[in-house]
């Protein structure tokens, strides 16, 4: 029977939109829950989410990359909740002070350089045991060069929380290259 | 001249050129002329430009996050 589009609900939900949008999705799962069967579990889950009649995705309020993105992190935070038990809201209620802590530097540390791809695999570990908002923020910002602004809408906190949580996060993983550089 | 803390707490926004002119200004004469910054800088940028370049690596699953404390 020939679909009847009238029964269609309006969604931004297309084929290029699924094609466009699935590996940067993917990605930003993966590297957060690092499963492929659940990160791609999740990323179905997100698109779903647009076709359910509760969807709060509004096209005259931004992009449907931005709310898928904040959809997939809402369901990844999830899952660490989930997974760890523990509450990941205190993350957000960092403020701008949380920027008077010095960050721990000794500049003779920083001269020997290891090759890119131990680089890489000390800071993917190092990613891992960051808080959980720390490392969404991370991986948003840096991995998959969200801009601020966009970042900070998909997880529903301020860019005052997000730079916040960027520095932090940023700042540990420098530490943890720095540690590796002295071994 | 900014002081060192003062750097420090801003070079996040610093290497993603998110602060107002006259502060990335501040910061960059304070980065020529600090013995102890500089390093703080590149070791930072590094670390981001790590990050970006991991976009598009494989994800390695089930990543221990003790594994590398015995390297």
């Amino acid at each position: 029977m020939p679909e009847d589009p009238h029964l269609m609900p309006p969604t931004p939900l297309d084929d290029a939109t699924i094609r466009e949008l699935e590996p940067f999705l993917l990605r930003l799962a993966g590297r957060a829950v690092r499963d492929a069967v659940l990160a791609r579990d999740i990323v179905q889950a997100t698109f779903l989410s647009l076709l359910e009649p509760t969807s709060t995705y509004d096209a005259s309020r931004g992009m449907v990359r931005s709310y898928l993105a904040g959809v997939l992190m809402r369901k990844v935070a999830d899952h660490y909740r989930r997974q760890r038990r523990e509450r990941v809201t205190g993350d957000f209620d960092e403020t701008a002070d949380g920027l008077d802590e010095r960050v721990a530097f000794d500049p003779s540390r920083a001269m020997h350089p290891i090759d890119r791809s131990r680089a890489m695999s000390v800071i993917d570990r190092a990613l891992s045991r960051l808080p959980d908002q720390q490392r969404l923020v991370v991986l948003a910002c840096d991995v998959e060069q969200m801009d601020r602004a966009e970042a900070a809408s998909s997880l529903g906190i301020t860019e005052g929380n997000l730079r916040v949580l960027l520095h932090r996060g940023r700042h540990e993983l420098r530490k943890a290259l720095e540690d590796a550089e002295m071994r | 001249m900014l002081k060192c803390d003062e750097v420090e707490r801003m070079l996040s926004d610093y290497e993603d050129g998110a602060l107002p002119f006259s502060k990335m200004v501040a910061i960059r004469f304070h980065l020529m002329m600090c013995r102890r910054c500089p390093a703080l800088e590149r070791s930072l940028r590094e670390t981001i430009d790590v990050l970006r370049a991991m976009r598009d690596e494989p994800i390695h699953e089930g990543v221990d996050p003790e594994d590398d404390k015995g390297e």
